[in-house]
């Protein structure tokens, strides 16, 4: 099969290399201000950003030359690396509340490289799945002796994130969930599971009470302004001073300390602002584009485990974008989760690279039009 | 494997739809927020960045008409410090500084110094002397790198400053703290002199530093206009001086002021007040100090009154000048009876010029009973159209519209006393341009206070021209009672206001106020309206004292001296040419025929009343077959023509040995002699020629054989000054 390797898909090649473009310039203008008073370097930021996204580059490159067959040989080493890291991130980070100032310490370092085991843990759950489903033979019929098993490991895998990274988790969760939509588990059993998934929520926020303040602020932001609803509102001040076509690139003032976060999680706010509501949409077309370019891929490959693996890459990559753009709009609560190709940070943008990586080498044996 | 693929298409469709549908919820959210609520949110963005420092504009300048500067706007420091940044430990020292620097309480210094706030004022306007002392304070500090004045600031602010200090004060009024006209001209043309403050926006970063690199907005402060008013400094200056000298005297009046209207344009040019206080430091003065009476009082004008009846009367054609009118003493108005202020001896037959002359009350009570037979409500008309009840439209607040009795309630006694000034009040003002109206030709004017306005560089923004309100008689009339006025100067009760060299004319008011329950004893109002030069007017100026001495409190007595002096002076400056010639011997006569003073002959013999009678160059008619005169006809001291046949009713005898005195003014010594001898009374004259004063006066009852002295003078040699006066 290795010999009759056909073509990468371009065009979703060039969907991701215009959403890091647009990223890269986002960063700059979102971040110079910043960075120039306290880092004394406006270019900072960006600096760095092209350091991640060669990497990332580096890092797609090798998977696009990768089988990704090998991921399904090597599901368990793949599967238990994200288990390990994430764990040890877990113990270096309990009891520690609050060292940006956000209540999330995500960070692992190893071996002089910072990375958010997180996003390790989010791909090595999707082998594993991916894996898992694609050598069974049998449909989900019983709850307990087929879908249960499952819902063991994702639910395992999901928690662990959880505790670090609700908004990680909960992007696993959906992703998982639109998985097990696909490969035909009865509809009654996924309601079951998100009201599990709902109480599991539920007991995370009555572990962690900032994520209660987070989620009632979500409902009213302006009754809180300097506490909790501060982040949404500054994010909701940037994007409705857009209005249609924006205040122009680099003019906008929510860079100006005002908004947190301005150029990781809240970049999207940064966008709208500076390119407006026309700039927003073309931010959403790509991404729409990007998961039907992937989903097309996932139809058209043949092998089963690719085709889920494919599928769990492209929606993991969506439901994130969504989730993030859905938090700016505060049309949901804040949860701390990095906007897809665009957002500042090494970890998101070299895992989501390599993602692509995976999903344009699957593409390689996909029969797509010519 | 084949089923499972079928599945996974079907389903992978259908989650791409699930998708797309989310997609198309967030692309309607952000649709939202930016579309729908994006102006909203935009302006609080702005609100929230953004931040306006007020550049104030500067306050016009208040000139007079000539130019010289009445208020003006100057800088001064003011103090103010920034408590965030003074350092706990430094708090005493500063402290102790700045309450020893500023004379201020310490600990009330301290208090301020440890507020938690980022701008505290310490003293505003602070003094030269302090302000130098505190730079150099600051300055050592910064040289020695110490910290005894951190978080000090000066702050350079405006002050308004009147160099004039209490010149036309009233009239100004005064503006406060933060630059807001308070009163006077200050708060009624604020909106003229205050311009529109400037600000600079700037944009801050969440950390409070400017923005550098966003655009600052500077909206250029909009200078207020000055305003040139049409007061001359001069005029004002005569008129407050011998305000002060009035109030300095030994028996000073509680308040007095002065108005001076040109009343060919209406413009004011003189507007004085007593008591007044200094704008520099209004908050020192009790705000009694500054009322503006000119306009906010109102005041039973008294006899100055007479002046628009007589217009009135005039030119309703209910009489003419060639009209002659009957004082008995008093008028009989229903069951009231108005006297006049010299029943003790009734003018008698008067002209109508003497009737103002005179200032006789029961003549102007049948003015307006002619008026009113004439046409009802004439006199009503009259008194609308000269403007009282009605604000005049200067533009000052606080203006009074006065009293006047609504016509459907008024009754005769009321009009009849309203002829006289009573029962109806008025501002000076209104008074002032209502004279002024008689004064120009019979058209009543809107006063103007204001000259004109310009920008800050000196462009024409506004200029004030006459404004004409309305005739209100006709020129014929309004010349002719101008020199009635004269006359009142010239011979009759007003001769204290004569400017020698310069045709005065004018009336004198004399008014009882009013208090609980009718008029209160021995309080008046005094005053003195004039016309000069009558025959081309000038000026119309009223003098009014409000409560003067009790000794003196008649308007022609008290008020009209002042008046005299002020108005001289302004005369002279105004370049009105005084005539070589003493008008006062130039009389405006207007008597139809010769006229004579009826003794009293009550108690005389019947040879003895009519040797007097005849002397006094009048017939006699007796009744009765008594021996003395019981009664006659007219009254004694009756003005009547010469040739005037008088009734006399004898009775058999009398109880009393005493005799009135006569009114032997204009008899030649042998006339007086005969007369007195008549009346069995003795004589002993001074000088020769025509008697001109008497002592005891006409009307003292004295015994038989007391000695009268009469004094002489040649009808050539200068009249001295009448000092009688009315009483109201």
């Amino acid at each position: 099969m290795a010999k009759k390797r056909g073509r990468i898909d371009y065009w979703l090649f060039l969907i991701v290399f215009i959403l890091v473009c647009i990223g890269l310039v986002m960063v700059l203008s979102s971040s110079q201000y910043v960075a120039a008073n306290d880092n004394g370097d406006a270019y900072y930021y960006l600096k760095r950003q092209l350091t991640n996204g060669a990497l990332g580059l580096v890092a797609m490159f090798l998977a696009v030359n990768l089988d990704y067959r090998v991921y399904g040989r090597l599901h368990m080493l793949i599967f238990w690396t994200g288990v390990v890291l994430m764990t040890i991130g877990m113990f270096t980070s309990l009891g520690d509340t609050g060292g940006d100032g956000e209540g999330s310490k995500r960070w692992l370092v190893i071996a002089g490289v910072r990375f958010q085991p997180s996003d390790v843990m989010k791909l090595s759950m999707l082998v594993q799945v991916a894996y898992m489903l694609s050598i069974r033979k049998k449909p989900f019929k019983n709850f307990v002796h087929d879908f249960l098993p499952y819902i063991f490991y994702t639910g395992f895998c999901c928690g662990i994130v959880a505790v670090m990274d609700l908004g990680t988790g909960i992007v696993m969760g959906i992703t998982l969930m639109l998985m097990f939509l696909i490969v035909g588990v009865p509809k009654r059993h996924l309601l079951a599971l998100m009201s599990a998934a709902l109480g599991a929520v539920a007991v995370l926020i009555i572990w962690k009470p900032y994520r209660m303040q987070r989620l009632t602020s979500f409902l009213d932001p302006w009754a809180d302004y300097y506490g909790n609803g501060y982040q949404v509102i500054q994010s909701l001040l940037a994007i409705g001073s857009g209005g249609l076509m924006g205040v122009g690139l680099g003019n906008g003032g929510a860079k100006w300390y005002y908004l947190p976060e301005r150029h990781t999680d809240f970049i999207f706010s940064t966008l709208v602002e500076e390119g407006g509501f026309l700039a927003g949409i073309v931010v959403l077309l790509l991404f729409l584009a990007f998961t039907w370019r992937g989903l097309t891929i996932a139809l058209k490959v043949n092998d089963y485990f690719g085709s889920l693996l494919a599928t769990g890459l492209t929606l993991i990559i969506g439901v994130q974008a969504l989730v993030n753009i859905a938090i700016a709009l505060s049309l949901m609560p804040v949860t701390g989760i990095t906007l897809p190709f665009i957002s500042y940070g090494g970890t998101s943008l070299v895992i989501s690279l390599a993602a692509v990586g995976v999903l344009l080498n699957i593409s390689r044996h996909a029969k797509l039009e010519k | 494997m084949q089923k499972s693929q079928f599945m996974l298409r079907k389903n992978l469709v259908g989650v791409f739809m699930l998708l797309t549908f989310c997609f198309v919820l967030v692309g309607v959210g952000l649709g939202y927020r930016t579309l729908v609520q994006g102006a909203e949110l935009q302006s609080k963005a702005e609100n929230t960045r953004t931040r306006s420092v007020t550049v104030p504009a500067n306050r016009g300048t208040i000139y007079d008409r000539t130019g010289s500067v009445l208020a003006v706007s100057v800088s001064t420091d003011s103090v103010a410090v920034n408590p965030s940044q003074i350092k706990d430990a430094d708090l005493p020292g500063v402290a102790e500084k700045l309450s020893a620097i500023l004379e201020l309480d310490y600990s009330a210094v301290y208090e301020r110094l440890t507020k938690n706030s980022y701008f505290e004022w310490i003293k505003r306007r602070a003094d030269f002397e302090m302000i130098d002392e505190l730079k150099a304070e600051m300055q050592s500090d910064k040289e020695s790198k110490t910290k005894t004045l951190s978080g000090v600031m000066l702050v350079e602010e405006t002050q308004r400053y009147y160099p004039k200090v209490t010149l036309a004060a009233n009239l100004l009024g005064f503006a406060g703290i933060d630059n807001q006209g308070l009163e006077g001209i200050e708060y009624s043309y604020d909106e003229i002199l205050k311009g529109v403050d400037g600000s600079i926006v700037t944009e801050f970063d969440s950390k409070n530093n400017i923005i550098q690199q966003a655009i600052q907005e500077y909206n250029q402060p909009q200078d207020g206009y000055n305003i040139y008013l049409t007061i001359d400094e001069n005029i004002q200056y005569f008129a407050e001086r011998e305000l002060d000298n009035l109030m300095n005297s030994e028996t000073p009046p509680k308040a007095a002021a002065v108005l001076a209207m040109d009343p060919k344009t209406g413009a004011i040019l003189a507007w004085a007040n007593r008591p007044t206080y200094d704008p520099n430091n209004y908050q020192q003065y009790d705000s009694s100090y500054r009322r503006n009476m000119l306009i906010t009082d109102v005041y039973e004008p008294g006899s100055t009154f007479k002046i628009i009846t007589a217009s009135a009367a005039l030119d309703s054609g209910a009489v003419t000048v060639n009209d002659r009118f009957y004082d008995p003493g008093y008028v009989q108005v229903g069951s009231a009876k108005i006297s006049c202020w010299r029943d003790y001896r009734p003018h008698g037959s008067q002209s109508f010029a003497e009737i103002i002359q005179n200032s006789c009350n029961p003549c102007f009570v049948n003015l307006v009973q002619r008026m009113e037979e004439k046409q009802k409500g004439t006199f009503y008309k009259y008194i609308d159209a000269f403007g009282f009840g009605q604000i005049t439209g200067l533009g000052l607040q606080g203006e009074s519209k006065g009293l006047v009795i609504n016509p459907d309630r008024v009754t005769t006694l009321d009009m009849s006393t309203m002829s006289i000034g009573q029962s109806i009040a008025v501002t000076p003002l209104q008074l002032v341009t209502a004279v002024s109206a008689v004064a120009n030709g019979g058209i009543l004017l809107q006063p103007q206070i204001i000259d004109h306005i310009t920008d800050k560089d000196g462009n024409m923004i506004q200029e004030f021209e006459k404004k004409e309100v309305r005739r209100v008689i006709s020129e014929d009339v309004a010349d002719t009672v101008c020199l009635m006025l004269e006359n009142v100067v010239t011979k009759g009760t007003g001769s204290r206001a004569y400017v020698p060299g310069y045709r005065v004319g004018g009336k004198s008011g004399t008014a009882q106020k009013p208090g609980e329950g009718g008029y209160v004893d021995g309080k008046y109002i005094a005053s003195f309206c004039a016309i000069a030069p009558v025959d081309d007017p000038r000026v119309v100026m009223l003098v009014i004292l409000d409560e003067p001495s009790s000794e003196l409190y008649q308007g022609g007595q008290v008020a009209a001296p002042v008046l005299q002096l002020i108005m001289a002076d302004t005369l002279r400056y105004l370049g009105v040419v005084s005539q070589l010639q003493d008008i006062k011997t130039e009389k405006i006569d207007f008597k139809a025929e010769q006229l004579t003073s009826v003794p009293d002959v009550r108690g005389l013999t019947v040879e003895e009343a009519q040797k007097v009678i005849s002397v006094a160059g009048l017939n006699y008619q007796i009744n009765g077959s008594g021996t003395y005169i019981g009664s006659q006809t007219p009254a004694s001291f009756s003005q009547v023509a010469v040739g005037t046949t008088i009734l006399l009713d004898t009775i058999g005898s009398t109880d009393t040995d005493m005799v009135t005195v006569p009114d032997l003014t204009g008899r030649y010594v042998r006339e007086v002699a005969e007369i007195l001898n008549a009346m069995g009374l003795k004589v002993k004259t001074e000088g020769s020629g025509q008697a001109y004063e008497q002592s005891p006066v006409p009307g003292v009852r004295v015994n038989r054989g007391d000695v009268i002295t009469v004094y002489f003078h040649n009808n050539n040699s200068v009249l001295p000054e009448d000092n009688l006066e009315e009483p109201y």
